[in-house]
């Protein structure tokens, strides 16, 4: 095979591509002391020389990077990075390009933390829904921890305090050492197993990584996830966090913490039931003043509120139909006393007394008998004649008869 | 594993859980009388039980273990 002959630039793409297939230098984790380091201003990237005995290895951390780090580097620090291997062109050399940076020895345990961690969280161990509720007020609280720490002296003193009418069940264990984790474990399934517990307080006071370790176990965090009794997490300082934490149902800075959280203060209790006291009484004097009030309701509006309503309605009703009675009754006489003034109007009209009215006049004799015909009378009769408004005494001095009707003509001729 | 301790035992929170339904129970425009007045003895029942329940006496501090035969022995602190 002919040799081919590659550019500088060629080459280096070569490795860097060589670089990137290889999986395990591309996101790698690499361990070792800091040399050199330089944090360069004004750009704050971090270059230093990671290194073991035999050799070294030139490293970048930029700013972005390395802000979150938590801490400063210095010469002579062993450290644990996690970044890739790539070249950098320019000079052809093989950096390390540092992603996370934390100090070693912890390094390790920093590592199986964060993989545990994202284990367990993807597992659903975490999951809000899976916390159970803490009791408001426990009366039986068991503690899983030494018999013999500072955290015990701590959560005794102040559960004493705040309600010292809370069992508590110390249930002993090492906290830190080889036997720790299995014996928080066999401590939180003896607590299950007892069963008249409320509450779960598993911790310790503080101590290093190392110390706080049996709390960042698998078998801890499963033993507190299948606790049926709801835990609280009490491990180390307030800045400590365990995964016992996270799987904990609630997580208590500190142990003291833990029984500030979780132990009721007797006389707020004691206050609280007042309180209930006075809402109940409250609440019941609310209902009879409504009930009393809808009684008093229900008595204005309806015929219990006057007994002789009844009656006076009756009453009243009574009058109003003799009132209407009365009134038709003279409706109805009026009314015939008007025809009865029509018609005696029409009788007048045809009286002979008023035909006198009008001019005419009736003759008597003088026995009362009306004169129809001359004949009837003869001259030096008295005769009495009757006008509309009296009567004259009069004597016939003569007497002239009119042509009988067959000659009414020449009569009417006469004059 | 809690089938003896659920059993209608009373708890100061069972306690408190059911004086808060009471409470809010006699806020509803439509109790009844006679249920109105069940329920207010019912809730000074209870809060004679939950003070009575403070008022017991002092709780001893216990320490569960487990003897060589793997039962569980509780003995008094102190």
């Amino acid at each position: 095979m002919t040799e081919k002959i590659l550019t500088v630039s060629e080459i280096n793409r070569e490795i860097n591509d060589a670089l990137k297939k290889h999986n395990g230098l591309w996101n790698c984790w690499v361990t070792g002391e800091i040399s050199n380091f330089k944090d360069h201003i004004p750009s704050g990237h971090w270059y230093f020389t990671l290194k073991d005995k035999e050799a070294g290895i030139k490293t970048v951390m930029f700013k972005t990077r390395n802000l979150t780090a938590g801490f400063q580097p210095q010469n002579g620090m062993k450290v644990l990075i996690r970044g890739s291997i790539r070249l950098y062109e320019k000079d052809g050399s093989v950096q390390l390009y540092a992603e996370e940076i934390c100090p070693s020895g912890l390094g390790a345990l920093y590592l199986a933390f964060e993989q545990l961690k994202s284990r367990l969280a993807a597992e659903g161990l975490f999951a809000a829904e899976k916390k159970k509720p803490i009791p408001r007020f426990p009366s039986r609280v068991a503690i899983v921890t030494s018999s013999t720490g500072a955290a015990l002296k701590d959560i005794l003193h102040i559960a004493r305090r705040r309600n010292p009418l809370v069992s508590l069940i110390i249930i002993p264990s090492a906290v830190q050492g080889e036997a720790a984790p299995g014996e928080i474990v066999r401590a939180i399934q003896r607590a299950n197993h007892y069963g008249e517990i409320d509450l779960l307080i598993v911790g310790r006071g503080g101590g290093s990584l190392e110390e706080l370790w049996a709390f960042n176990t698998e078998e801890v965090a499963r033993a507190i996830a299948a606790s049926s009794i709801p835990v609280v997490s009490a491990v180390g300082h307030e800045v400590d966090y365990t995964i016992a934490d996270f799987v904990a149902d609630l997580r208590a800075p500190t142990p003291s913490a833990a029984a500030e959280l979780v132990i009721p203060v007797l006389n707020e209790l004691k206050d609280g039931i007042r309180y209930y006291e006075e809402k109940l009484t409250q609440r019941i004097q609310n209902v009879l003043r409504t009930k009393r009030h809808q009684v008093e309701e229900l008595m204005s509006n309806s015929a219990l509120a006057r007994p002789g309503w009844r009656v006076e309605q009756s009453r009243q009703n009574l009058d109003y139909l003799s009132t209407r009675l009365v009134e038709r009754m003279t409706g109805f006489l009026t009314e015939k006393n008007d025809i009865l003034r029509l018609l005696s109007a029409k009788i007048d009209l045809l009286s002979p007394l008023n035909i006198l009215g009008r001019g005419y006049s009736l003759a008597y004799d003088t026995e009362g008998k009306l004169i129809k015909t001359v004949r009837q009378a003869a001259p030096g009769d008295a005769l009495s004649v009757r006008l509309s408004d009296g009567t004259l005494i009069c004597e016939v001095t003569d007497t002239e008869r009119f042509q009988t009707s067959s000659d009414s003509n020449v009569k009417r001729g006469l004059p | 594993m809690k089938k003896n301790s659920d059993k209608e035992a009373f708890t100061f929170d069972k306690g408190i859980e059911r004086l808060e339904q009471i409470i809010n129970d006699l806020d509803q425009n439509h109790v009844q009388l006679e249920q109105a007045l069940e329920l207010f003895g019912e809730g000074i029942d209870l809060i004679k039980q939950c003070n009575g329940l403070l008022d017991s006496a002092k709780a001893k501090v216990k320490v569960l273990l487990e003897n060589g035969k793997g039962e569980l022995v509780v003995t008094d602190q102190d």
